[in-house]
This record gives C-alpha cells, sequence and structure tokens, in this order.
C-alpha cells in the first residue's frame, strides 16, 4: 500500500512533531486564560470576524476535501469534483441561520438545546442519536486520513501515524478548549490555501491539461463525460449532504453561539465564497494520474501518491503539511463540539441536572479525551473508505435539514413532524444508500423529510417564541 | 444504543470483498458508476502483473508490489482481468461487468434536487425577511 511512499519517515516524524508541539503550546497559550465554562465552550462568545471566517473555513476544509474530493473526482470524474465543491453551499445557506440562531438565543450552547426547546424531548433524542453518530462518523474518517495520509507518503504503519494525529489533536484541544481551536485553525486556514493552490499550480504546470485530457479521453473517457449517470445524482446529493452536515451539528452552531453579535452571518457567507474552488483545484490533481501513470491502491490515497509522483520529496511535504493542518482544524472542531453536546445535552441533561459549571468543566475535559479514545480505537479498525464511510452519515444527517430550517424561522412544526421526518428521512436515506448507492443516500433522506415537514404548513402557527425566553435570560447559560 | 449504532455501522460500511476467482477480490465496487477497486491481498508474492484482455490479446495495465488497482471512467461493457505473481503462470480469468445507470433515473434524482434546493432558497429567504429587525427578541 506504501510503494509509491516518497517522504523518508525519519523526515515525517520530524514534521509531525514539529506542528504537535506548535499546536499543542498555541493551545495551552490560548486556553490559559480560560476562566469559565463559557470561555472554554464557546470563547467567551466574541469571536471576531478575522478569526470567525477562517475557523468557519478551516473546520470545513477537512480531510475529506483534500482526500476525498480527489477521490470522488478519481472515482466520478468532472461532475465529482464540482459536486464536492457544492458543499460551500452549507455554508452560504447557514449564514442567515447563523444570525436567527444568535439572535433567538444569545445564551444557548448546543443545537440540542434548540431541539429540545423547539420539539420536545423525543425529537431531541433522535436529533442528539443523528447527531451523534455524525460526529462519530466524522472523527473516524478523520482519523483514518490522518493514518493513510502518513502510510501513503512516508511508509510510517497507518496504526502509528493515526495515533499521534488523534492523540495531538485531542490533547490542545483538551488544553485551550474553543479558543485554541479558533486559534490554530487561523494559522491552519493559511497552510491549507497556500498549499492548495501551490499544489493546483504545480500539477499543470508540470502535467498540463492538455495532457491530462488525452490521457482522461483515451484511457477513462467517462470521467470527462458530463452526462455520467452516478454524477448526475452525485451532484445534489453532495450538496443536501453538506447542507444537512452543517445545519444540524453542534459544530457550527457552537461557532453561530461563539461569533460576536452581527458577525456570523457575514462570516459564515465569506467563507462560504473562498471554500468553493478548493475541492475543484484538490480534485485536479487527481485528474492527473493517469498521465503519471500512478497505480492508485485505493482511491482515498490519490491526492498524496499524485503529489509524492510529480514533487518527489518536496511535493511529499506539501500535501502532509495541508492535510495535516486540514487534519486537525476539523479534528479539534469536531472533539471540542461533540464534547458540547455531550456534556450539556447528555450529561447535563439526562444525568446530572444539578451539575454546576465547574462540575460541567470537568465533565469535559474528560468526555474530550474520552471521545479521543473512541475515535482512536474505531480508526484502527478502519471500517470502510473515506468516501463510503462519509456518505453512510449522509442518510442520517440531511434529514435533519428541514426540521432545522422550519424551525428556526416558522412558528409551523412541532415535534412530531420533526421526529417523523429525521426518522423516515434517515430510513429511507439509508434504503437507498444500499439500493442505488452512496451518491443518493442524502437526497432521498433530505426528500421524504422535507415531504413530512410541508405536513407542518398545512396546520396553524403553534410555536411561541416565548418558548425560548427562560434560555435567553439566563446567565448561566442554563437552557431551562 | 450507542453499540447497536457501532455495529450497524460496522455491519452495512465494512463491506466484504467479492470474490471472482481465486485471486482477485473487488474491494470497492462503483460498476454502475464505472470504477471498481481490484485487490489481491491474500496472493503469495512481491511482485504482480495484472493484465486486462482487450483486442484479443492481454495488456498490462499494472505490474509492481501493489496489492490493488482501482479503475475508474470506465464505459459499459465486460472486461476480463489476469493477475500473476512473482513471473508466475496467471490466475484464473473473472469478468467484470459495467452497467451504468439509465439516464432517465439520473435525472429523475437530478430534477428532485434541484426543486428541493429551489424550495429550501425560498423558505430561508422568506423566513429571514420575516425576522429582519427582530434584534435579538423573539417575536
Amino acid at each position: 500500500m506504501n510503494a509509491n511512499a516518497v517522504l523518508p519517515a525519519h523526515d515525517a516524524w520530524i514534521i509531525i512533531g514539529a506542528f504537535s508541539v506548535l499546536w499543542v503550546l498555541i493551545g495551552w497559550w490560548l486556553g490559559r486564560n480560560n476562566n469559565s465554562l463559557e470561555d472554554y465552550m464557546l470563547a467567551g462568545r466574541k469571536v471576531g470576524m478575522g478569526f470567525a471566517v477562517a475557523t468557519a473555513m478551516a473546520t470545513w476544509v477537512t480531510s475529506n476535501t483534500t482526500m476525498t474530493a480527489p477521490q470522488l473526482t478519481y472515482q466520478l470524474g468532472i461532475w465529482g469534483m464540482v459536486g464536492y465543491s457544492l458543499g460551500a453551499v452549507g455554508l452560504l445557506l447557514f449564514a442567515p441561520l447563523a444570525r436567527r440562531i444568535r439572535t433567538l438565543m444569545p445564551q444557548g450552547y448546543t443545537s440540542g438545546d434548540f431541539i429540545r426547546l423547539r420539539y420536545g424531548r423525543t425529537a431531541w433524542r433522535v436529533f442528539l442519536a443523528i447527531s451523534f453518530f455524525y460526529s462519530l462518523g466524522w472523527l473516524i474518517s478523520l482519523g483514518m486520513a490522518g493514518g493513510l495520509l502518513i502510510n501513503a507518503l512516508s511508509g510510517i504503519p497507518y496504526a502509528y501515524g493515526m495515533t499521534v494525529i488523534v492523540a495531538i489533536c485531542t490533547l490542545y484541544t483538551v488544553f485551550g478548549g474553543l479558543k485554541a481551536v479558533i486559534g490554530t485553525d487561523f494559522i491552519q486556514t493559511i497552510l491549507i490555501l497556500v498549499g492548495v493552490v501551490a499544489l493546483g499550480v504545480l500539477v499543470v504546470d508540470k502535467v498540463g491539461f492538455d495532457t491530462i485530457h488525452a490521457t482522461l479521453s483515451e484511457e477513462r473517457p467517462e470521467l470527462l463525460n458530463m452526462l455520467l449517470p452516478a454524477s448526475i445524482m452525485f451532484l445534489f446529493n453532495n450538496l443536501f449532504f453538506g447542507v444537512g452536515e452543517i445545519f444540524h451539528s453542534n459544530v457550527w452552531w457552537s461557532r453561530a453561539f461563539a461569533f460576536a453579535p452581527g458577525v456570523g452571518f457575514r462570516a459564515y457567507l465569506t467563507a462560504g465564497v473562498f471554500w468553493l474552488p478548493i475541492p475543484i483545484v484538490a480534485g485536479l490533481i487527481a485528474l492527473a494520474a493517469p498521465a503519471l501513470g500512478i497505480n492508485v491502491p485505493s482511491p482515498d490515497m490519490v491526492a498524496p501518491l499524485v503529489a509524492g509522483k510529480l514533487f518527489g520529496l518536496f511535493g511529499g511535504i506539501l500535501v502532509f503539511v495541508v492535510v495535516f493542518a486540514a487534519l486537525a482544524s476539523s479534528l479539534d472542531s469536531v472533539l471540542a463540539a461533540t464534547s458540547d453536546l455531550i456534556v450539556k445535552d447528555i450529561y447535563k441533561g439526562h444525568i446530572r441536572p444539578a451539575a454546576s459549571d465547574r462540575e460541567l468543566r470537568t465533565a469535559a475535559v474528560w468526555i474530550i479525551l474520552g471521545l479521543g479514545a473512541m475515535t482512536w480505537a474505531l480508526s484502527l479498525m478502519r471500517l470502510a473508505t473515506l468516501g463510503s464511510l462519509l456518505h453512510f452519515t449522509g442518510a442520517f444527517v440531511a434529514s435533519t435539514i428541514w426540521p432545522i430550517a422550519v424551525g428556526l424561522l416558522y412558528k409551523r412544526g412541532n415535534g412530531v413532524h420533526a421526529t417523523a421526518a429525521m426518522v423516515l428521512g434517515s430510513a429511507g436515506g439509508l434504503a437507498a444508500y444500499f439500493t442505488i448507492g452512496f451518491y443518493v443516500a442524502a437526497l432521498v433522506s433530505a426528500g421524504i423529510s422535507m415531504a413530512v415537514m410541508a405536513l407542518a404548513f398545512l396546520q396553524r402557527p403553534s410555536f411561541d417564541w416565548a418558548n425560548l425566553t427562560a434560555a435567553r435570560q439566563s446567565s448561566t447559560g442554563d437552557m431551562s | 444504543m450507542l453499540f447497536r449504532i457501532l455495529m450497524l455501522m460496522t455491519v452495512f460500511t465494512a463491506s466484504a470483498p467479492l470474490a471472482f476467482g481465486q485471486t482477485l477480490t473487488l474491494a470497492d465496487d462503483g460498476r454502475s458508476a464505472g470504477y471498481a477497486t481490484l485487490a489481491w491481498a491474500a496472493v503469495d508474492g512481491n511482485s504482480f502483473l495484472l493484465e486486462e484482455y482487450e483486442g484479443d490479446e492481454w495488456h498490462t495495465i499494472y505490474e509492481g508490489g501493489d496489492r490493488a488497482t482501482t479503475l475508474s471512467g470506465l464505459v459499459d461493457g465486460s472486461y476480463r482481468f489476469r493477475l500473476s505473481a512473482d513471473g508466475g503462470a496467471p490466475g484464473p480469468e473473472f469478468d467484470l461487468t459495467v452497467a451504468h445507470h439509465p439516464l432517465s433515473r439520473a435525472f429523475g434524482f437530478f430534477g428532485a434536487g434541484a426543486v428541493m434546493l429551489a424550495v429550501l432558497i425560498v423558505l430561508l429567504v422568506v423566513g429571514a425577511r420575516r425576522h429582519e429587525g427582530d434584534e435579538g427578541e423573539p417575536s
């Protein structure tokens, strides 16, 4: 699996070591003044525009963008590449919702808070199950990507590379909370942008569009086919998968709560615009593989293999740094946001309703450590390829789009509608995943969920926004 | 509940490779999308030769130490492969049949997606406009 490794293991360990020390030090330094639970979980609710755009972008540029976008391009061609870039629509459409969230729940902590107060406890529990499952899937895909990347580039065994990446991200998230996550995201965004653009330019310069096109036409004509059926089906599927991920996930809600008033709308809009071209550039790298005669043992390794073959040691280091930054920026975010969800919605919501802030802060640390350990253990099993693992969760998250959107903006719809939309949508998405393919699971899930939530518009508006007032006025952030 | 979910995830995502003959397996099955990953993880040897039968003769499509290869961009049709290890005799042949989804189905999903996106945008724009000027006070 690593016959094409271009980075000596010794060099790879030096890079890993240097970045690990850097991230942990930054995490510790940024987190040294965290005095309250609100500081730790939501960075004091005063994140400004620059950091807000950087964290939204860096978190959405994941290992999935830098490794799965090339994979899908290699498998589904031009439309696979374009389809992946439509993931930006999720950020763009979340912009108005981020403003609404900050307005409705200035003292809120999690997306679970909103679902419970808006739709009741049954919908809340279904939502938590979906959200936790998704977060775990995302964490595992990140851990796997780390192991695969290090193995592909340097030959270091998968288990070692994955272990180091998961351990380092867990460590600095524990030290610094959301401040550390956002602070490191800023640096990681710069590394990712510079690295991805450099790689794209170098690929075009070294191989050339004409050579890439000629080889694909000769050897893999369907990758250039604008009417490739699976790719056409995938286009909107990926869009709704991305929308579902962002609308429901506490990763994005926690940022909406953490951004200073007035920042969320502009930050998400700007991040979406800047994110859009990144999968296209990353995907382009994969299309050069046939022209270079590279064997691709596993499609999720295509980007590192191309960079390594084309640019040798320099390319290997460049990809390594980019994907390491992308991995870390997402892994820390998901760890922190999932920990928030577990602390507030499961530990306080179900187990210890009377827990103090001090107790919750301690619980948050242990939960981050536990999540890190769980991610490590499940990543070790290598359940599936990155793409299939990721899109499996699409069947679940796309079912939450309509309950979230309707619930935030309209007084219509109740817990029965929301619960049915999520359960039936997820079931339909799963059925489509197994009977047709991963490229329709989110689309079918979102379609069924939409049909169910449409029933809410046949009834009179019934929800009273004042039900959220208690949460808005609580000084401790308790959502009673 | 979590355990059940994890078990389901394990069962559903760890797709069992489809075996064709004794040497090659289909590690990632995308035959209806024009791609497939062929693997030979259990074959003894250090150097492998994978060939495809085309135009009345066998053509090399991979030679080296890897234990899998991903084919993509395949058009509808039947493909035949064979593998040999360390210069030995080729293993059994196997056929891979690629059959893309019908375009009518593809455009059905495409149309549904486009309509859903339009509905979502209208829902968000209309809803957000209703709350413009709320300034933190739920109406």
